[in-house]
């Protein structure tokens, strides 16, 4: 019958609305392999994408803060982090601006633990100045001692003053810092004395041990050749930078065990609730089958934890989260911030869907979703220069080809749904550690956590910020 | 010893909109723009409607912004929460957003799935008062509550809707929140939520714009195709006529006490609408005093030490406009910035901005507008709001062009004219309990 009348609308000439029209399941698109040839001795991927209109050239180290200091991201690192790019030998901070405005270009360095790079993109018609102005920048700087001062203030005043107010700041904190112990490289606990006296001669210093014999590379993306794209490497690096590998991977995840952190602000109609756990790291055998269990938990509007706590409960404006696949762990975060006097039914919530999945697995058109949702993120690959190198440098931190990264995507489509419940009943079962991070009123979430019968370290503001705890 | 500068010269390579877009108006009025790009399999779907919490009548406050919620909740063939599952399922993503003047729902997906998507927008467009629930309608209200709690939450949540309170006259279209009022939103009734969703969302208030991987004549056929059984609702009501320009605003001074450390000043002074020949102007102006290193303000406050942040920015709207300044010190005392700020803008006049300041400015707006629109997203987004503002597809070019013609005394002229000290509005964003406000300030109240 139904048949029958999308036949008769159809030669009518009017829109069947019996159903939704069918969709071709998507294709994942081949995306050429980018050209990798060698400047100088270094590395350069370049690839064209047409109708471009900006050239992203970016130079890569590396090398991070803990391939430097193994104990942790210390304040002169950060600090280069902050800094690096305010001004060159040759240009102050000022002169420094109105040029890279005048190009039209965005330009930045940036330190993080495990890569270090310089980056610049300009309009096509300008990729010359701006590789120029990349070199400079890179090869060259001075960090003056103005912008320096005042990075200074900013981080001290963040870490005294503006972060304890935050309840989102405190939250994120609160998770990091529990996970994390302080020996642990990632759990370094900031020193706001350390920040205020620290001296400028500290940040030139962590800067010339980061590009002495650093292993480099460069990508250049835009509208242009292979000619044209290692002519502008080659300014770029301004014979600078050697051929390498970088370190070995940071150690894995040291939390164990369930606890909950809470963090009291007191008068606060809201809590905000984070949640971590482990993860599969890139090799590990289940990762492609955790990740598809992720998605259909946090990947999407309707995904079951948000449409448990928004769709069903209206608890929230919406839960965030997923599992981020590190080179030998991952980790499976969530936030979500709800009325205070939800806390304790949220919490249930979570651990209820996390304990469904981890029995049941998810269904199989949910696994479907999510393989034609990661398709859809492959082919968005080439919407601009900024989503082509973002492509493109993701191969290159795996160490992979394009056509294997590609194959990841078979590799979704084949998961079962009993590989989902495996992967989930290993990472997420109800034996798996699992932190709990709930900052609010203490007289409003107090009384929740005894109900549901948990122990709770309760901290402050402050100590969260700082992680002294 | 720095290189000449090089300017970034707007020419054709430049232009956002680079490939022609092609307009049609259905027959039930609205407006179908297409724009080619062959890049990625992906298209860009973004529909407008000229309806935003300005077209809200007291005891109907958030309502616009409540649809950003409820249309996707069903309409007459795609049951509740079908119209994610399945545009997912498609390959699609999606969002939507209000603002005082417009509400636009956008999303991509690829190619193949075009059909999809125009079912479901014709679908909600026609009939979405079929699928509406009065569960959904209690679920979403509830969500937008907690939207809002969230925002007023954090430090300096709740300041923009505050400084609206008392930037605008009393009653001013502009002068309540978009995201509504508790009482308001708690009391939208199914009744009234249909009413308003019946008066505002028709094909003739509405501009659809389609980018990406698409031949017009085809995807024209398409939508023609699915919209063709939405009724022609005929006109959207009138919307409020600009007043008077400037808009006749009291010299008010607000105070809020908040959970922060340091204490903010916002300044806001009544300007112009969009179109009127000083937008572009005050524009460049809102460039040369705040970018970073060299520019005005920042360096009189932010690089000085005095402050801790400083902002401004113009805000041209449909029907009325202002400028907008803010500073923060958790030690430099309000009137100490407040005075800061006056002598900068009077500095505009004894020294004016000199070439390569202008030109700083004029390429760093241009540069903005380019990063705008590299995606299908932004391109699609673009078009439709020139639609709105201009009644065509491509007015990006000519708001480049007035950029480019602003001179040093455009700036001065419109500094002089528009940032007068006795026309703003000042609002005092303080710790709690600190008395550290700008004198005769009254606290302001959001409902």
């Amino acid at each position: 019958m139904i048949v029958l009348l999308a036949v008769l609308l159809a030669v009518a000439g009017e829109p069947d609305r019996s159903g939704p029209p069918p969709v071709a399941p998507p294709v994942a698109m081949v995306h050429p392999e980018p050209v990798v040839g060698v400047v100088d001795g270094v590395r350069v991927w370049s690839m064209q994408v047409v109708g471009a209109r900006k050239v992203a050239i970016h130079l890569r180290f590396e090398r991070g803060g803990l391939d430097l200091d193994p104990s942790g991201d210390p304040p002169a690192l950060q600090a280069l982090d902050a800094l690096w790019g305010s001004a060159t030998e040759q240009t102050d901070a000022i002169a420094l601006a109105e040029r890279v405005d005048d190009l039209g270009a965005d330009l930045g360095g940036y330190v993080s633990a495990r890569v270090a790079g310089m980056d610049v993109s300009v309009p096509r018609a300008h990729a010359d100045e701006g590789a120029a102005l990349l070199a400079e920048v890179a090869w060259t700087p001075v960090f003056p001692s103005d912008e320096h001062r005042l990075n200074r203030r900013d981080q001290a005043d963040w870490y005294l003053r503006d972060g304890p107010m935050s309840p989102g700041a405190v939250a994120g904190s609160a998770l990091a810092y529990a996970w994390y112990p302080p020996d642990h490289p990632s759990g370094r606990r900031p020193d706001p004395r350390a920040w205020r006296r620290l001296p400028l001669r500290d940040v030139r210093e962590a800067y010339e041990a980061l590009i002495t014999d650093i292993p480099a590379e460069v990508f250049v993306v835009g509208d242009i050749d292979r000619a044209r794209a290692e002519a502008l490497a080659r300014v770029a690096l301004a014979g600078h930078g050697r051929d390498g590998e970088r370190g070995p991977p940071a150690s894995p995840v040291a939390h164990t065990g369930t606890s909950i952190v809470a963090v009291d602000m007191p008068g606060k109609d809201l809590a905000s609730v984070r949640m971590r756990m482990p993860g599969p790291g890139r090799a590990a055998p289940d990762v492609l089958a955790a990740e598809v269990a992720s998605y259909a938990l946090t990947g999407h509007f309707l995904a079951r934890l948000n449409r448990n706590l928004r769709e069903e409960k209206g608890y929230t404006y919406g839960l965030w989260g997923g599992l981020s696949v590190g080179e030998r762990s991952g980790l499976f975060d969530l936030g979500v911030d709800v009325k205070a006097g939800n806390v304790g039914d949220t919490l249930r919530e979570i651990d209820r869907e996390l304990a469904r999945v981890a029995t049941e697995g998810v269904r199989a058109d949910e696994v479907d979703l999510a393989w034609r949702s990661f398709v859809g993120n492959w082919n968005q690959w080439f919407l601009n220069t900024d989503s082509a190198i973002g492509g493109y440098e993701r191969a290159w931190w795996r160490r992979v080809s394009v056509a294997e990264l590609r194959g990841d995507l078979d590799g979704y489509r084949a998961v079962t749904p009993e590989a989902t419940r495996d992967a989930a009943a290993r990472w997420w079962g109800a034996d798996a550690p699992r932190l709990w991070v709930v900052v609010g009123d203490r007289a409003v979430l107090g009384p929740q956590f005894d109900a549901l019968g948990v122990e709770v370290r309760w901290i402050t503001p402050e100590d969260a910020i700082l992680g002294a705890f | 010893m720095a290189p000449s500068a090089v300017h970034l010269r707007y020419s054709r390579e430049m232009s956002p909109i680079d490939v022609p877009a092609e307009v049609r108006v259905l027959d039930d009025g609205l407006v179908v723009i297409v724009v080619e790009d062959h890049r990625t399999d992906r298209v860009a779907l973004h529909l407008q409607f000229g309806v935003g919490s300005r077209d809200e009548q007291p005891g109907e406050y958030g309502c616009a912004h409540l649809f950003e919620h409820l249309m996707f909740e069903g309409s007459a063939h795609v049951p509740e929460n079908a119209f994610d599952d399945w545009l997912t399922a498609g390959g699609g993503d999606n969002n939507a957003w209000t603002s005082e003047d417009g509400t636009a729902y956008h999303m991509t997906f690829p190619v193949g799935a075009l059909d999809l998507a125009l079912f479901l927008e014709s679908d909600r467009l026609g009939a979405l008062d079929a699928g509406l629930t009065e569960g959904a309608i209690a679920n979403q209200k509830d969500v937008v509550l907690q939207e809002r709690e969230e925002g007023y939450g954090e430090p300096n949540g709740r300041d923009y809707d505050a400084l609206d309170r008392i930037a605008w006259p009393d009653g001013h279209p502009y002068a309540h929140p978009v995201i509504g009022t508790v009482a308001d939103v708690r009391g939208f009734t199914r009744e009234a939520v249909v009413g308003f969703w019946r008066a505002h969302y028709r094909p003739r208030n509405a501009v659809l714009v389609l980018v990406g991987d698409l031949k017009p004549a085809e995807a024209f056929d398409r939508v023609a195709h699915w919209f063709s059984d939405v009724p022609d609702a005929g006109p959207a009501p009138v919307r409020a006529a600009a007043p008077p320009t400037p808009v006749a605003v009291p010299a008010r001074r607000g105070v809020i006490e908040d959970d922060v450390t340091e204490r903010t000043v916002y300044l806001s002074y009544p300007t112009v609408p969009m179109g009127h020949p000083d937008e572009a102007a005050l524009e460049v102006l809102s460039w040369v005093l705040v970018n970073g290193r060299g520019t005005r303000l920042d360096e009189r406050l932010y690089y000085s030490d005095l402050a801790t942040s400083d902002e401004a920015w113009s805000d041209p709207r449909p029907i009325a406009g202002r400028f907008l300044i803010s500073a923060s010190s958790p030690k430099t005392k309000l009137p100490r910035l407040v005075a800061a700020v006056d002598d900068e803008l009077a500095r505009i006049s004894r020294d004016p901005p000199s070439p390569a300041e202008l030109e700083r400015a004029k390429d760093a707006i241009r540069s903005m507008v380019l990063d705008y629109a590299e995606g299908p997203e932004g391109r699609a987004e673009l078009v439709a709001e020139c639609w709105f503002r201009d009644g065509r597809p491509d007015c990006v070019d000519a708001q480049m062009a007035k950029i480019a013609a602003v001179t040093a005394e455009d700036v001065v002229r419109v500094t002089e004219t528009w940032l007068v000290p006795e026309r703003r509005t000042a609002l005092s964003v303080v710790p709690r309990g600190d008395r550290g406000a700008l004198r005769d300030s009254a606290t302001v109240v959001l409902p």
